[in-house]
């Protein structure tokens, strides 16, 4: 079970996920964050502040949360992001298309 | 018994009816007397009437022979007829002697009285028994007008009277005696008929109290007797209703005595399997102790162990295990769990299992015990505890991390320095409380440092005087000991406490345990794969469960603990990280589908200068993750396919990525140097 501390700041969804997200638990987040899409959340700020690893499991489902909220004229961001992780994403190529931002107050002006 | 009454009642019978005889003669003897008397009454009365009769004047003179003549065939009338009148006096008015039949004669005062009472208005015949046993009697010759004219004396002897009883005596003797033999047959009878229930009685009583029903004819007589109405009968109704009673009692008890005997035959029979089998079960379970400490300990040049355990009579629950982690460090443990005998035996076993699994599944050891410590909680009907101490030496780096779950604190003793008691971190025994957090404690082992762990069986082993070898003589033994080897310090302290205990009765298990930090570089040089040439020593090697939630956390721990100890930074650590978790999933995933249990999986790390090499190894099918689909990283969001994307992560962030199948093998080698500055704000 994956815990995303969800929390509304107006219209934005913000997530609080924590520790790891990898192969044992990526299910579980993708479901967690995909349900929320799904229930009409389509402006989702993820706070990465306390994710301090994510394997390609968990870019995956970025991936999709980021297509899906897209389809609904919706957006995807992510923030605080530690520098190593921060690499990945910039290797991979996801921060090309999943804007990433320096803390939530930058963030939350882009929606 | 019957013959007893019958003979009783048969002298009774005699003597009464010698009383009877006996009265019978005084009766008869006193009528006799009665006659006697009357005759004398009769006789004189008739006497007087015939004077009477005669002429009054003429008394003076009267022929007294005559008179006797005249008169002596009416006194025949009497049963006394055979009496003899012996004499005849006639008195005067004056009462004096007119005549007797022997003439004048001399008179005394004892004939006087009598002539003149009889004289006397009113007055009857006097009878008088005389000193010669004649009788005499006297009465008044009165005149029509009732006055006494004078008296007449009859005397006559009795003598007839004692021959008619002698004349009668043998009729009186037959009759009694035949009276007698009648009534003594007749009581003889009696006596019989009476006593005959009554020995009818005692024989049925007899059969009873043997045990066995009164013979039939016993029985069918009493039950006739039974039917009177007199007390015997009511006396054999309720004899025999007893002796039914007893007889019914008798067979119910028996049934019950033999009921009773065969069911305790029985019990005895289950008692005693059920002893062979505790007995059976205690040999299992004592052997099942003594098989569960490990009997290799591991063997590293960089570390000696020695451990010894000897159970007490009873089974106890001590244990200690020492193992090589699937990460290449020293794990081990001294435990012992609360109570004694089967149970505590078999949370024993339960728990060094435990641990061990959790050992290997948690890197840190706060987590392997609270793991450990859950799970014992989930199983533990008994309620009984495990004071454990758990640790792990990282032979690479010289560090001991440890918990300790209620335990005794072992000793570090350090080259040249006094033992000390390692510091407790405060745990509690395990299977107490679940969903407990552990702190664990790290501290620095220089090559040569010591450590002793042991049970209270050591410090609370006693001697004959009751004294216990306590924690002072422990560490007094311990500072003798510095710079044994393990086995040698060991030694030592079993051979100080044997000496200190004697010939004292063992209480509890005893079991100590002794470790040795020597260090320096890991012994034999890993083998990457078969066929390969020795790759320089310095390798850390794990072996990696095929499931991925067992083996990410484990495979990011081991990285970790080697990135710190190497002084690598947390964006090697994730991207080495990043690199083994697309590896094995990739692995686990696709390599080993329905058949896990042949994956051999193992991860190798060390550093070399600058740079850090990863080998990643496993026996699944031949993949070339080089050689997976590149994926266009510059492609729009939308036209991105979801997944396929973790291998070609690892080209990037590497600075070199080499695969190879080797001996069925797939070996993938990634190389990367220590991050800069400039690397990281590219």
């Amino acid at each position: 079970m994956v815990d995303l501390y969800p929390e509304y700041d107006d219209s934005v969804l913000v997530l609080n996920p924590l520790g790891r997200i990898d192969g044992t638990n990526a299910k579980a987040f993708e479901e967690a964050l995909l349900g929320r899409i799904d229930a009409g959340d389509t402006q989702i700020l993820m706070n990465f502040e306390g994710i301090n690893y994510i394997s390609s499991a968990g870019l995956r489902v970025l991936l999709m949360a980021a297509k899906r909220t897209s389809q609904s004229a919706g957006q995807l961001a992510l923030c605080a992001v530690q520098d190593h992780i921060q690499e990945v994403f910039k290797f991979s190529g996801f921060s090309e298309i999943i804007p990433i931002h320096d803390d939530r107050p930058q963030a939350l002006n882009t929606f | 018994m019957a013959s007893r009454i019958v003979g009783m009642i048969s002298v009774l019978t005699i003597v009464g009816v010698i009383a009877a005889a006996a009265v019978l003669l005084l009766l008869a003897l006193d009528s006799e007397e009665q006659s006697g008397q009357q005759s004398a009454k009769v006789l004189s009365e008739s006497v007087a009437r015939s004077l009477l009769s005669a002429d009054l004047q003429a008394l003076e003179t009267a022929d007294v022979d005559a008179l006797i003549r005249v008169n002596a065939p009416s006194t025949g009338e009497s049963d006394s007829d055979a009496a003899e009148l012996t004499d005849i006096w006639v008195f005067n008015a004056q009462a004096r002697l007119a005549g007797s039949s022997e003439g004048a004669r001399q008179i005394s005062r004892d004939e006087i009285v009598p002539a003149r009472q009889s004289m006397e208005p009113d007055a009857g015949t006097l009878v008088q028994g005389l000193p010669d046993g004649s009788y005499a009697a006297t009465t008044a010759i009165r005149g029509p007008d009732g006055a006494s004219v004078g008296a007449v004396r009859v005397e006559f002897t009795t003598d007839q009277i004692g021959t008619h009883f002698e004349l009668y005596q043998t009729e009186y003797l037959i009759g009694v005696i035949v009276i007698l033999v009648a009534l003594v047959l007749a009581s003889w009878f009696l006596a019989k008929r009476l006593a005959r229930p009554i020995g009818l009685m005692v024989r049925a009583a007899r059969a009873v109290e043997d045990g066995r029903q009164p013979e039939p004819g016993v029985a069918a007589s009493l039950r006739n007797t039974s039917l009177t109405r007199d007390e015997y009968g009511e006396l054999a109704g309720v004899f025999l209703d007893m002796a039914r009673e007893v007889g019914a009692r008798e067979i119910q008890l028996n049934a019950l005595v033999e009921d009773r005997t065969a069911e305790l035959s029985e019990k005895n029979q289950a008692l005693e399997t059920a002893q062979q089998e505790i007995r059976n079960d205690l040999e299992m379970a004592h052997s099942v102790q003594a098989a569960l400490v490990p009997s290799d300990l591991p063997e590293d040049p960089r570390a000696g162990v020695a451990a010894f355990m000897t159970p007490a009579l009873d089974v106890g629950g001590d244990f200690y295990d020492a193992f090589m982690t699937d990460d290449g460090r020293l794990a081990f443990a001294i435990a012992d769990v609360s109570g004694k005998g089967v149970a505590s035996a078999l949370m024993m076993a339960v728990g060094r299992a435990l641990l061990r699994s959790a050992a290997n599944q948690h890197p840190d050891p706060s987590d392997a015990v609270a793991s450990t410590n859950d799970q014992l909680c989930g199983m533990n009907p008994k309620e009984l505890f495990i004071t454990a101490f758990f640790g792990v030496i990282d032979l690479e780096l010289g560090t001991l991390t440890y918990v300790n779950a209620g335990h005794d604190p072992p000793y570090l003793i350090r080259p040249n320095e006094e033992p000390e008691m390692i510091p407790h971190t405060g745990g509690i025994a395990l299977g107490v409380l679940p969903e407990l957090n552990y702190a664990e404690t790290t501290i620095p082992l220089d090559p040569g440092t010591a450590l002793y762990l042991y049970t209270d069986g050591i410090t609370e082993a006693e001697n004959d005087n009751g004294q216990q070898f306590g924690r002072e003589r422990l560490e007094e033994k311990l500072a003798g000991t510095n710079g044994a080897g393990p086995k040698a310090l060991m030694d030592d302290i079993l051979g100080d406490l044997r000496q200190f205990t004697g010939d004292a009765k063992q209480f509890d298990d005893i079991t100590c345990m002794a470790l040795q930090f020597v260090g320096g570089a890991s012994p034999e040089p890993y083998i990457p794969g078969r066929g390969e040439t020795h790759l320089a020593s310095g390798w850390r090697r794990m072996v990696v469960q095929p499931t991925l939630e067992s083996s990410l956390p484990r495979v990011a721990a081991f990285v970790e603990r080697f990135a710190e100890a190497q002084g690598f930074g947390a964006t090697e650590v994730y991207r080495i990280n990043l690199a083994l978790d697309e590896l094995l999933t990739n692995t686990i995933e696709h390599g080993f589908p329905g058949r896990e249990q042949e994956a051999d999986i193992s991860v190798a790390i060390r550093s070399e200068g600058d740079s850090v090499i990863v080998r990643y190894e496993d026996n699944g099918p031949e993949f070339n993750p080089l050689q997976a689909t590149e994926q266009d990283t510059e492609l729009e969001l939308e036209e991105r396919p979801i997944g396929g994307l973790g291998l070609q992560l690892i080209a990037s962030t590497f600075d070199d990525v080499n695969y190879e199948r080797a001996d069925g093998r797939n070996v993938t080698t990634l190389r990367q140097s220590r991050a800069t500055p400039s690397e990281e704000s590219d």
